[in-house]
């Protein structure tokens, strides 16, 4: 799995969970610039990662993410 | 040694004179030593306790970092740091019931430099910030005199840095920061202190009070409680741009939240992004698997601690609780609150979302402010538009001329947040000719000098 | 770099130096004017407290009572409102034991808050107790807390607040320009205006030996005689001969602030009396407060000239409405120190 697929499915877990159509993540993208992604929403959206690609994050390592690229190669590394 | 004190005004012109008199590594020394002589003062015995704290902190930081690469646990070594701290914290919460000795005083600034202890300690456990090796430069994290008393709360990766490169301040950045502390003496002196004897004395004394006064008294303490926490916040900040330190902002204009969650994410911030970081994000990883009843449990939890924070009873928990449930049920209900936004439109939305919110806190303000439960829960009970004999004694016992002097003040306050969201107004001042900018120093100064309150030395967040 | 730095960060604290002190410039000058006048009288001792100024009547009794403390001490106090200027100290020693020297201690618009924290002041300085008379109304009794304000701000050796914050209050009235402007034309000009609030057009008001009080309005009645209310027919006003009782003023907090006044006094035994001025306009202290402050401070000290009555009727006792003369005072001493009274 390369990271545009992963991207690809990132997407779709964010429009689902933060119920907004628009959502299109990049790379660069960070809590910041998406509307809706906040503390309150953060572990809805890593434990929706985490059943979907079957992986399991550290808190330590949550922390670490600092934006959408981070969490994209964390989750290749986990899965592959 | 309180900011409004003559004590503190002579110690920080010695200081400052001092600071920009001396270079080089001499410059720490003076800020680590007005810092000793600030915290010491009254009682030796707050120094010495601080100065223990931050030694244990220091060297709890050094002991984490030597045991990761030979993969001992650093789990061990996090955690009785951790439980030191805590413990020693809750110790002198409780002294005056444990010991049933009422002289037994709470350090001052413990439970901040606590929190910030806590903070740097979970950062190095984290591996996103490298343990200080310098004694000093720790020494002045933990202790600087500014934000000793009530914080900020500062991280580890905003002040280490600039305690490293110590240098005096430009120009524009000191007078910045006199017009701050001009910004919080207004705060504090005008609209705090005036309204803080009468809002106290309806809360020390619940049953004489009528109804209406009741409700005035709750209407009010967040005003006060604001100016308060705030003035001495924008005092904090402008000292330490003085001597070119840049202290993390407290406040964002909170009584403009449209919701509790949006109201926390703009008071007390240091406080409130603290207990997010060190507190609610390790629950909600551990809580994941429940979906949003793990994030109800957490925020609960959480917004308890943060009431717990403030001192002991069950008060404070109800304080915190209510925050917790309040926004718990915003978590559920965006839907609604979007549908009555399009219904009615935004400019109204927004002002009834304020208004709402502002009344939420105020009524949980009152488990805040009240000696405790019995007291709050008869304050609650008794909220009335019942009065004693006329309507005169809504005022509280505030005579006219301190209404319209607090009101105008307050107005004026209002307004310069109103505009700081846009565009910083204390540097369009600058920008202006020098009659103009002269003109509203002068002014400034001479309104705090005739209508400020120096009665009281006392900041309400000292007792935190 | 370090070295580049050097200057000019000299040069902008210089710079900064400057500018704050340029600033201040106007700020020193009015300071150094008001510690070098003293219009207040409070920065140093004096022996005569006259002034041209309107002075902090808590500062001049405490001033007063401390100049006599070393040779001759006081032992017996009037407290309370204004209405204590009707009482002359000599003439309420005459009904005092041999031996007695009195002051007037009392303040405008004085609170029972007020007159606890003078007594706690004078147990600290261990003054010999050993008479008081409360001179009263229904407004002393409801206050329970301390006014503010240059003018009612109580010396800090009486509130043990700090007595820098103290002083500043007074240096705060000085800056306050209602008070500064007039102040400054007067300074330049020696005349009082009647325009200039917070001046005193009277000259001596007081006898600064016992803080007895000179009311210039005593002079004018003995110049004009029945004219005097004649002309004043406004200050005057017909009231109706129906008996009207003021609304209750005694609650908790006020009822708590009475017993330790009372607990201080009786730990003392000192002799006291408490007296509800004769109002002029005949409103009746609420029989319920009555009944408190006789339970506490006991029946035969407590003396209620309030409502309508023989004193009230007769407007010659009176300089206008909130005040009334010696005249009547004296009477009412009479009446409340009389001999089948004290041995009742």
């Amino acid at each position: 799995m390369d990271i545009n697929e992963t991207l690809e499915i990132l997407n779709r877990i964010f429009r689902q969970v933060l119920k907004k159509t628009e959502i299109t993540l990049s790379e660069n993208t960070t809590a910041h610039d998406v509307d809706g992604w906040n503390s309150l929403t953060n572990m809805l959206l890593i434990s929706e990662i985490e059943q979907t690609f079957q992986i399991h994050f550290p808190f330590r390592e949550i922390v670490k993410l600092k934006n959408v690229g981070d969490l994209c190669r964390a989750i290749i590394s986990k899965t592959n | 040694m309180s900011f409004i004190s003559p004590e503190f005004i002579c110690l920080f012109i010695f200081c400052f004179l001092l600071y920009h008199l001396t270079r080089g590594k001499s410059r720490k020394t003076v800020l680590l030593v007005t810092s000793g002589v600030f915290i010491g003062y009254f009682h030796w015995e707050f120094l010495l306790i601080a100065l223990s704290i931050s030694l244990l902190t220091y060297n709890a930081g050094l002991l984490l970092e030597k045991v990761r690469p030979k993969n001992k646990s650093t789990q061990t070594v996090y955690w009785t740091a951790l439980a030191c701290l805590l413990l020693c914290w809750t110790g002198f919460r409780h002294a005056e019931s444990l010991t049933g000795n009422a002289s037994l005083l709470f350090p001052l600034g413990l439970s901040f430099y606590t929190f910030q202890a806590i903070a740097y300690l979970t950062e190095v456990y984290w591996e996103e910030t490298p343990a200080e090796r310098n004694l000093p430069d720790f020494l002045l994290y933990m202790l600087l005199f500014m934000k000793f008393l009530s914080g900020p709360i500062e991280r580890p990766n905003d002040l280490l840095p600039q305690i490293k490169k110590l240098h005096p301040a430009s120009y524009d950045m000191m007078t910045y920061g006199l017009k701050l502390i001009a910004i919080g003496l207004i705060k504090k002196l005008i609209i705090a202190d005036h309204l803080a004897p009468h809002i106290d004395e309806i809360f020390q004394a619940v049953h004489t009070a009528s109804g209406a006064q009741l409700i005035m008294a709750a209407l009010l303490y967040p005003i006060e409680l604001y100016a308060d926490f705030s003035g001495y916040t924008d005092i904090a900040i402008g000292c330490a741009m003085l001597f070119g330190l840049r202290l993390s902002p407290n406040f964002e204009r909170p009584f403009t939240a449209q919701t509790i969650t949006d109201f926390w994410r703009r008071w007390h911030i240091s406080l409130s992004s603290w207990v997010r970081d060190y507190l609610y994000l390790p629950l909600t990883s551990v809580t994941r698997r429940l979906g949003q009843t793990g994030i109800a449990i957490s925020l609960i939890i959480t917004f308890v601690a943060l009431g717990i924070w403030h001192g002991v009873g069950w008060n404070f928990v109800i304080y915190g609780l209510i925050q917790g449930i309040v926004i718990v049920w915003e978590q559920n209900t965006t839907s609604i609150r979007k549908t009555i936004s399009r219904r009615i439109g935004s400019p109204l939305y927004g002002l009834l979302a304020a208004i709402r919110t502002y009344l939420i806190f105020a009524f949980s303000l009152i488990f805040f402010k009240a000696k405790n439960m019995d007291d709050a829960v008869y304050f609650i009970r008794h909220l009335s538009f019942q009065t004693h004999s006329n309507w005169k004694e809504i005022d509280l016992g505030i005579s006219d001329h301190i209404c319209i002097v607090t009101g105008i003040a307050l107005l004026l306050i209002g307004i310069y947040e109103y505009f700081m969201a846009r565009t910083d107004l204390l540097r369009q001042i600058e920008k202006q000719p020098a009659v103009v900018r002269w003109s509203i120093y002068y002014l400034t100064a001479f309104l705090i000098l005739a209508y400020g309150q120096f009665g009281s030395e006392n900041f309400i967040y000292l007792q935190f | 770099m370090n070295m580049l730095t050097q200057p000019t960060e000299r040069k902008t604290f210089r710079q900064f130096l400057w500018k704050t002190q340029l600033f201040m410039l106007p700020f020193w000058i009015v300071i150094a004017l008001y510690l070098y006048d003293d219009p207040f009288m409070v920065l140093r001792n004096y022996k005569i407290y006259d002034s041209d100024v309107t002075l902090n009547e808590g500062h001049v009794g405490w001033q007063i009572y401390k100049n006599r403390r070393d040779s001759l001490p006081f032992n017996s106090f009037l407290l309370g409102n204004s209405c204590t200027m009707a009482f002359p100290c000599q003439e309420w020693e005459k009904f005092l034991p041999q031996g007695s020297h009195a002051v007037r201690l009392f303040g405008n618009a004085e609170g029972m808050k007020a007159i606890l924290l003078k007594l706690q002041a004078l147990e600290r300085d261990q003054a010999p107790i050993r008479n008081v008379l409360m001179i009263l109304n229904r407004a002393s009794l409801a206050k329970t807390y301390q006014s503010s304000g240059f003018s009612h701000i109580l010396p800090s050796e009486i509130s043990g607040e700090n007595p820098f914050s103290v002083q500043l209050e007074f240096l705060q009235a000085f800056i306050l320009p209602e008070f500064l402007f007039p102040y400054l034309q007067y300074r330049l000009g020696g005349q009082i205006t009647p325009s200039m609030k917070y001046m005193n057009p009277y000259g001596r008001v007081r006898n600064s030996l016992n803080n007895d009080a000179i009311n210039p309005r005593e002079r004018m009645i003995e110049q004009e005689g029945e004219a005097y209310w004649e002309k004043r027919k406004k200050e005057f006003p017909e009231r109706n001969k129906e008996t009207v009782f003021a609304e209750r003023a005694v609650f908790l907090p006020q009822e708590n602030l009475l017993t330790e006044i009372a607990t201080l006094l009786k730990r003392h035994h000192t002799a006291y009396r408490l007296l509800i001025s004769p109002d002029y306009n005949q409103k009746q202290l609420h029989p319920a407060d009555k009944a408190t402050l006789e339970e506490i401070f006991g029946r035969e000290n407590v003396f209620d000239f309030s409502g309508i009555n023989r004193y009230t009727e007769d407007y010659h006792f009176y300089y206008e409405q909130g005040h009334y003369r010696p005249l009547l005072g004296i009477e009412l001493l009479q009446e409340i120190y009389r001999p089948e009274k004290i041995t009742e």
